[in-house]
């Protein structure tokens, strides 16, 4: 710059943008009357009923949030990425929400996947991040104290309520086991498996597995067939799962059939129609997306006021998780006080025990050396085909906890 | 093994592979009066069944649903035809596939978001009946599915061979200019062939819907139309019915003596073995071209 007048702009201009950023917000994503949460899932591809589900859950309870007040003054708000189910996308997505639009938390609305690429960054760059629907161990192993699990449970806690439902409550002693070749059924039944002989000494007859995609399960059932055990599982998706229901009935098999996590769903009663009377599964909330109770319906009209025209199928679990979770991370946040930072609301949420931030959600508890928010299952079965809880729950100590404690 | 679980897994399939020559019916039928192969028909086949579906939600009798289905897969054929394919047929022939593999992605996005339940049922006269002969079951919607596939083989192998519009399509297929200076109104025979291949495509639909449900991923079954309709030669009619038949059932048979997660593989195996031996598939002939 050769003249004065140049130098003394130049000097000014960086003395404005000194005195912009010494007055920058105190913390990320937070100013005097937002909180910026940044969501990734699937809205695309052929797991979008996870992400479509998880962001209108969470738009919901942030809508009802921000109507009674929001917190501390301050309206939540969200901005939703989607990861199409891939854990590189779903990378990109969680470093363009936190080095781009700076935000204050990460909120995880996806699957197992996508969700595990993202747990290096997130950890290494201490973001407050909240998973709520992916089952990955990786997520709360090894303890992080800005990693949080919410509604969904860990992939290891389905074998444990399994295996103890199957043995205590149902009292079978032969087990034959369908499952899926895909990552998150394999996992469940390896699960299931592992705690059966873990815990009761058990081992299966036969385990059969098939694909995704698959239309016909005659020979894997066959082979089940002519192990002749007490009670069929049958672990993974809806599609699959509701074939070889009718299947295994059409075959001439008369075992009940218990279901994996993934697989209970209205859709299954319509689909397997008269075969499915009986059938068991695991649910992750209190109650059933059509139960009577008031919880349910209240949420279901608050639902059908924000998306009177949403398409059928929903909402989902997901929407359900979604929702729940947001009230969760907004009594961290409250109790976090007004002087909202990263680490008073990561500490907040480790006081919170057994909170149930809405009717319909399970009990949230995180301490100071765990953040596995939910270790609750609720067993349901098929009556008149309508899904009713079955009264029981797990009493044996989840190896979850019991293993983390001792470090 | 058991005569019992010999039958039944014969049966069972057969019953599949009969899902697979319905499939592959349709997209060979396109290919033989387009030489587009469409990469579309999966999508189609989903897209029917949800026609079929929504048509069933207005209580609208069987025979209503699946002839309304047929009607607007028709339509719906010569719409894609006309926006989509039409304006790339001068573009090389790897493009026009390309298309179509995009227009599936549509189709299969859009019947995503608009219908989220993980899986639907189609009401269908046979419902809750399963016949049983001795200790083997069967689901005689499967033999639906044959009887119209067979039937399906037989109409189409007349009209390509007796009909003049038969060989008109396939005059198009061959060459498509020399089919236009030969007087062959090819701007009518492209969405014709379509409006009836998208109609074959949305058949399948309806009639395999009972058995495996509702879901906007059924699509994917084109894969294994296409495995058996180079199996049993690609530009042979039979030779989808046969292709599908010793697909379902030799893929079958491989799960039973090599687990479930082996169907697949024994697919692909069949497959490359047939074409080393055979390459131009069970019924193909080779191809001869006059230089």
């Amino acid at each position: 710059m050769k003249s004065v007048i140049g130098k003394l702009v130049v000097a000014a201009v960086v003395a404005t943008l000194a005195l912009l950023g010494s007055t920058a917000a105190a913390e990320n994503g937070v100013t005097n009357d937002t909180v910026l949460i940044g969501a990734y899932g699937p809205v695309t591809g052929p797991a979008a009923f996870i992400g479509l589900g998880g962001r209108d859950g969470a738009e919901l309870a942030l809508s009802e949030i921000n109507a009674a007040g929001g917190v501390n003054g301050r309206k939540l708000k969200m901005i939703f990425e989607d990861d199409a189910f891939s854990p590189a996308k779903a990378l990109a997505s969680v470093k363009k929400l936190v080095e781009q639009d700076n935000v204050f938390m990460v909120l995880g609305l996806s699957g197992s996947n996508p969700t595990v690429g993202t747990l290096d960054y997130l950890r290494d760059a201490k973001i407050p991040t909240y998973v709520a629907i992916a089952s990955a161990p990786q997520v709360t192993h090894p303890f992080s104290h800005y990693l949080f699990r919410g509604a969904s449970t860990e992939s290891a806690r389905y074998g444990e309520v399994y295996a103890e439902f199957l043995t205590q409550y149902l009292k079978v002693k032969k087990i034959a086991i369908l499952s899926g070749a895909d990552e998150n059924a394999k996992n469940e039944a390896d699960n299931v498996e592992r705690m059966l002989d873990k815990w009761y000494k058990m081992k299966i007859l036969t385990r059969a597995e098939f694909k995704v995609g698959d239309k016909d399960f005659t020979p894997q059932i066959l082979k089940v067939k002519q192990a002749d055990p007490d009670i069929i599982l049958a672990i993974g998706q809806t599609p699959e799962v509701s074939i070889i229901i009718k299947q295994i009935r059409d075959l001439g098999l008369k075992q009940p059939i218990f279901g994996g996590a993934a697989a209970v769903d209205n859709s299954i009663i319509i689909n397997a129609g008269p075969a499915a009377e009986g059938y068991m599964g695991g649910w992750l909330t209190p109650l059933y997306l059509d139960s009577t109770e008031p919880p349910m319906t209240k949420y279901m009209q608050a639902y059908n006021k924000m998306f009177p025209n949403a398409p059928k199928g929903r909402p989902n679990l997901y929407d359900i998780m979604g929702y729940t979770e947001v009230y969760v991370i907004a009594e961290g946040m409250r109790r976090a006080g007004p002087d909202l930072t990263r680490e008073k609301f990561v500490s907040a949420l480790e006081t919170l025990k057994d909170y149930q931030g809405s009717g319909v959600a399970s009990p949230r508890t995180f301490t100071n050396w765990h953040h596995v928010g939910n270790l609750n299952q609720q067993i349901m079965v098929v009556k008149n085909q309508k899904w009713v809880p079955v009264a029981w729950q797990a009493k044996h100590e989840s190896e979850i906890l019991s293993s983390m404690k001792k470090q | 093994m058991e005569l019992g679980i010999f039958v039944q897994l014969l049966v069972a399939g057969l019953g599949i592979g009969s899902i697979y020559a319905l499939v592959a019916l349709g997209l060979v039928l396109a290919f033989k009066g387009t030489g587009v192969l469409n990469f579309a028909h999966g999508d189609l086949v989903a897209f029917g069944a949800y026609v079929a579906l929504f048509l069933s939600l207005l209580k609208l009798p069987y025979w209503q649903v699946l002839l309304g289905t047929l009607a607007i897969a028709a339509v719906f054929g010569v719409l894609l035809e006309r926006t989509l394919i039409r304006p790339l047929l001068n573009a090389p022939a790897f493009t026009v596939v390309v298309a179509t593999l995009a227009i599936g992605l549509m189709i299969k996005n859009a019947l995503r978001l608009s219908w989220q339940e993980n899986i639907a049922t189609l009401p269908s006269p046979l419902d809750g009946v399963t016949v049983r002969v001795g200790d083997v079951s069967v689901n005689p919607q499967y033999f639906w599915i044959i009887g119209c596939s067979i039937a399906i083989m037989i109409l189409l192998a007349v009209f390509f061979r007796r009909t003049l519009i038969g060989k008109a399509m396939k005059a198009v297929a061959q060459n498509r200019d020399a089919a236009r200076l030969m007087g062959v109104r090819v701007n009518r025979v492209f969405p014709l062939t379509f409006a009836v291949s998208t109609a074959v495509a949305a058949l399948a639909g309806v009639l395999i819907a009972p058995i495996t449900g509702i879901q906007s991923e059924m699509g994917s079954v084109i894969i294994k139309g296409f495995v058996a309709a180079i199996l049993g030669g690609f530009n042979s009619l039979p030779g989808c019915v046969v292709g599908g038949l010793v697909l379902g059932t030799l893929e079958t048979f491989g799960g039973a003596f090599f687990g479930g997660t082996f169907k697949d593989v024994t697919a692909f195996v069949l497959l490359i073995v047939v074409l080393l031996v055979r390459p131009n598939g069970i019924f193909g002939g080779a191809e001869a071209r006059r230089v």
